[in-house]
């Protein structure tokens, strides 16, 4: 009871924590698309941090789960607390909570907030020009020059003074409201990959949710596959290695799930099950099966492995 | 710790041939020259690995100690025990060892070694832009020149054949010209020191004009007086008699001894015309006057006077132009490339520099540097483009703000903080040819007053030289400039056109990285303590497939780490400006000793 009660305490504090603290990183991320360098920094904005608690809150709520399997193997002991805090947080996080973050999200504001015009005297480079406002005019048209550094658009390493050029041409294509903000935030493109695909499983799980309680159960899989993951802390019997196994094996299910329903993993010769199961309700027929699939044989192996590693210890302890 | 040692040592060596052999394996080898690609190849692959390197250490660090802690953990059967606390030193030494790998390998040897993958990069387009260079500069008939570009060349690549056979027909034609008749012996005693009125004052200026006369030479008689003349002020009392002196020379002049030859005779005349055009002021004239002497014979190259004239001509043309051949070879040698600053004036005017690329040179002890494709754009208070002057190439030398008058200093915007200012020539000539001329090209408004608009061939910028280094490094951006330049910029990047933000970010990301990276190992440690392999337990060898996937998700970890580190850097700047640093290293140490006295906490149970 007790250790249930200290990994119940664990997963709120890591939920709670974890949830303000990627909140605050969100707010400042957008915070930064509206920036302008030169110009102060206003942090706060509750609109941007209500959205950053919506978006954060599932990952940080399913990397807590994870953070109880290394409680567990970091202090070794019957597994049915784990089990039990395990499974009800999974289901209340899947049945409750995820799909107020999904009803949230829908409901939540999306207020453009205006940038500020872009500030005079600096340099800011766009694809290899250099450009410098020495006045900018409430139009948004500017005075200043430009410098072609590398030849894109004229001779290498020709000035040109501006003319005709209003402030905005420079926001196009990019997230930001400043090119120099853009450059220096330089969001890692290796990061690209897992961001936006926690942006696609968290717009399907919306979209599952606004699509009936039917369709999020069919979504909910994913989770179930998830808490399975609680069987790998016995693949080996080094503990550190466990912990690796248990992160490699949830970025392995999530990338699973993100080719799943990004349409990666269609087979021709399964289209006829295919078929008869999105004719049946179920619009994501193989990630959907894969995902509990997966659930029924890590719980197995799960059970296989625990009682193989309660063996070992106890010839261990004999042998002592 | 030897445990320790060889678990780490083949872990990266074997992290390192996987590097080599993804490197190897890549296709897009751009094109090099000859030779190049397996040196090219071998870079690239220690830089995937040095890139990785943080995350190598890290998983090594965190598998080695993890193995080494089944041993030592049954000693530590208390809190703060001796057994934890002889780890910990050990632990200690180790981290610091490894903070101090990687942090150079971030701030030296990967930029170096990505500079040196640029330069290889960029090493087939010189050698041929200096091949054309050279071959447009032998059609022109500039042997010198070509010959020039065709060595730059070579020093590149020193097998390329265009080169080789443009320096085979350059010096062909160069021996051709170069055949002249030996020369004749000189009387070493009439020769002068060419430095113009070095430490020289009207009297000993009228005693040299003396001693030149008593030697009938005329020109050094004439030449020494109408200097005296020219410093004299109108209340010295020696002005008269220097007068009287360079008159006299001059009329000496008009009135030439009986000529041997009529060759003499001829050097004579041309001399005197030559000489009249210097004391007239065109020093550009002049030079290429008695340089047209010193060529058209024998008798006017060893003649005395022409070698001294044209010295005085020379070192008087220095002082307002140089000479283009002076510039050919810089562009391989420039330090900074695409540099861009403004230069913030009192009254809210700013200057746009842009300069394509700069080349510093150490000559007898002066710091000068030629800077190719020099432009300056001034803005007034209002954002208005008051004046423009651009010049394909400058040459900038470093001068001391007390050679500057008081007038001088309230006219180029000097402040009277600078220690050293940069002046500029902006005009080029060329060393043999009258028609090589480049000079700045000026555009005023209309809103200058004429006497603002003056097109002169120099150019004195209004920031000191310890700016105007430091705004060069700025144009590289941040995260090239040097850690101490970074220091001096920090909160000034406004002035010279950059953003203080960023450069704050920049400074505070590097100068953290090897207390982030500490806190890491030591909380590594920790985590190694905890997840450690059990007293007795045996390592796997199949263990041993599974440990580069750590050093993967280490990468990613580290990827999303810094990240959220610059968004928490950004938010402190705006919360406590320039005492972010202050802040953030108080901050870190204090995690740095929390996670120390938790790792000294850890015992065996």
């Amino acid at each position: 009871m007790k250790r249930l009660f200290l990994l119940a305490l664990l997963f709120v504090l890591i939920s709670v924590a974890g949830t303000a603290f990627g909140a605050f990183l969100c707010m400042m991320g957008w915070d930064l698309t509206v920036l302008v360098a030169g110009e102060t920094m206003s942090f706060f904005s509750l609109d941007f941090f209500w959205r950053g608690v919506i978006y954060s809150f599932p990952l940080v709520s399913l990397l807590a789960l994870l953070m109880l399997i290394f409680y567990q193997i970091r202090h070794p002991a019957k597994p049915m607390p784990l089990v039990i805090a395990y499974g009800v947080f999974g289901l209340l996080l899947w049945l409750v909570l995820f799909p107020l973050c999904a009803k949230a999200e829908l409901l939540a504001s999306r207020g453009i907030v205006e940038a500020e015009p872009l500030t005079t005297d600096l340099f800011r480079q766009r694809d290899g020009i250099v450009y410098y406002f020495s006045k900018v005019n409430d139009d948004g048209s500017t005075l200043g020059l430009s410098i072609d550094l590398y030849g894109k658009e004229s001779a290498a390493g020709e000035v040109k003074e501006l003319s005709d050029f209003y402030v905005n041409s420079l926001r196009v294509g990019i997230p930001y409201a400043d090119p120099i903000i853009e450059e220096a935030v330089r969001f890692p493109p290796i990061l690209q990959v897992p961001l936006s695909s926690y942006m696609l499983l968290f717009k399907k799980g919306v979209s599952a949710w606004d699509g009936g309680f039917f369709k999020w159960l069919q979504y909910a899989a994913f989770g179930l596959a998830m808490l399975s993951l609680c069987s790998v802390q016995f693949f080996t019997a080094w503990r550190l290695l466990n912990v690796f196994l248990v992160l490699l094996s949830s970025i392995l299910l999530t990338t699973l799930n993100v080719l799943g329903y990004s349409g990666k993993l269609a087979l021709q010769i399964l289209n006829p099950v295919v078929w008869k199961m999105q004719a049946a309700g179920i619009t994501d027929p193989i990630i959907f099966c894969l995902n509990i699939l997966i659930f029924i044989a890590l719980t197995i192996a799960g059970f296989i492995l625990y009682r193989v590693r309660e063996a070992e210890n106890e010839a261990g302890e004999s042998i002592v | 710790m030897k445990k320790n040692l060889l678990i780490m040592g083949v872990y990266f060596s074997l992290t390192f041939a996987i590097c080599l052999v993804i490197s190897l394996v890549e296709k897009n080898v751009p094109e090099l020259l000859p030779g190049k690609s397996g040196s090219y190849v071998f870079v690239r692959g220690l830089l995937y690995f040095l890139n990785i390197l943080p995350a190598v250490v890290c998983s090594g660090f965190l598998i080695s100690e993890s193995i080494n802690f089944a041993t030592v953990s049954e000693k530590a059967k208390l809190k703060f025990s001796p057994a934890i606390i002889s780890q910990f030193k050990q632990i200690m030494i180790a981290s610091i060892c490894m903070v101090l790998v990687l942090t150079l390998s971030k701030e030296i040897f990967i930029p170096v070694l990505s500079a040196r993958q640029r330069s290889a990069q960029e090493a087939p387009r010189r050698v041929s832009e200096y091949v054309i260079l050279g071959q447009g500069q032998y059609l022109k008939g500039n042997y010198e020149l070509a010959h020039e570009y065709a060595r730059t060349a070579l020093t590149i690549e020193p097998r390329n054949e265009q080169a080789l056979r443009l320096i085979d027909e350059t010096e062909a034609v160069l021996q051709r010209m170069v055949e002249r008749p030996q020369k004749a012996p000189v009387d070493r005693s009439r020769e002068l020191q060419w430095e113009e009125l070095a430490g020289e004052t009207v009297t000993t200026l009228i005693e040299k004009s003396k001693a030149a006369s008593e030697k009938e030479d005329w020109f050094g008689a004439h030449y020494y007086a109408e200097m005296a003349t020219k410093i004299s002020t109108f209340r010295d009392v020696n002005v008269g008699e220097a007068k009287l002196l360079a008159s006299a020379a001059w009329n000496r002049l008009s009135i030439p001894d009986v000529m041997a030859t009529s060759e003499e005779q001829q050097l004579y005349l041309d001399k005197k015309d030559a000489y009249t055009i210097l004391m007239a002021g065109d020093n550009l004239d002049a030079y290429y006057t008695f340089l047209d002497i010193k060529n058209a014979s024998q008798l006017g190259a060893s003649d005395l006077d022409v070698k001294r004239y044209l010295g005085i001509a020379e070192s008087r043309l220095m002082r307002e132009c140089f000479f283009s051949e002076e510039t050919v070879n810089m562009k391989r040698f420039e330090t900074f490339r695409n540099v861009y600053f403004t230069i913030c004036h009192d009254s809210g005017a700013r200057d746009v520099i842009f300069i394509e690329g700069i080349t510093p040179v150490q000559e007898t002890g002066d710091r000068l540097t030629y800077l190719r494709g020099f432009n300056m754009y001034s803005y007034d208070e209002n954002g208005d483009l008051l004046r423009r002057v651009k010049t394909p190439y400058a040459k900038m030398k470093v001068t001391a703000l007390s050679t500057f008058s008081f007038q001088a200093k309230e006219n180029f915007g000097i402040k009277d903080s600078f220690k050293e200012v940069p002046t500029l020539l902006l005009k080029s000539i060329g060393k043999e040819n009258r028609d090589l001329v480049d000079g700045p090209e000026y555009w005023f408004s209309d809103k200058l007053d004429a006497a603002d608009r003056l097109e002169q061939n120099f150019l004195v910028l209004p920031i000191s030289f310890e700016n105007y280094n430091l705004a060069c490094e700025a144009a590289m951006g941040a995260d090239k400039m040097s850690l101490p330049s970074l220091l001096k910029i920090n909160s000034h990047a406004g002035e010279f056109g950059f953003s203080e933000e960023i450069y704050g970010v920049a400074l505070v990301r590097r100068m953290l990285y090897p207390l982030i990276m500490l806190i890491i190992l030591i909380l590594l440690a920790s985590i190694a303590w905890n997840y450690r392999l059990k007293s007795g337990q045996l390592f796997k060898f199949s263990w041993v497939f599974l440990l580069p996937l750590c050093a993967v998700i280490f990468y990613f970890l580290f990827e999303i780490l810094f990240f959220i580190a610059d968004l928490v850097y950004y938010a402190l700047i705006g919360f406590s400006g320039n005492l972010v640093l202050l802040l953030t290293l108080a901050g870190g140490g204090a995690l740095l000793v929390w996670f120390c006295a938790n790792f000294l906490n850890r015992t065996g149970d």
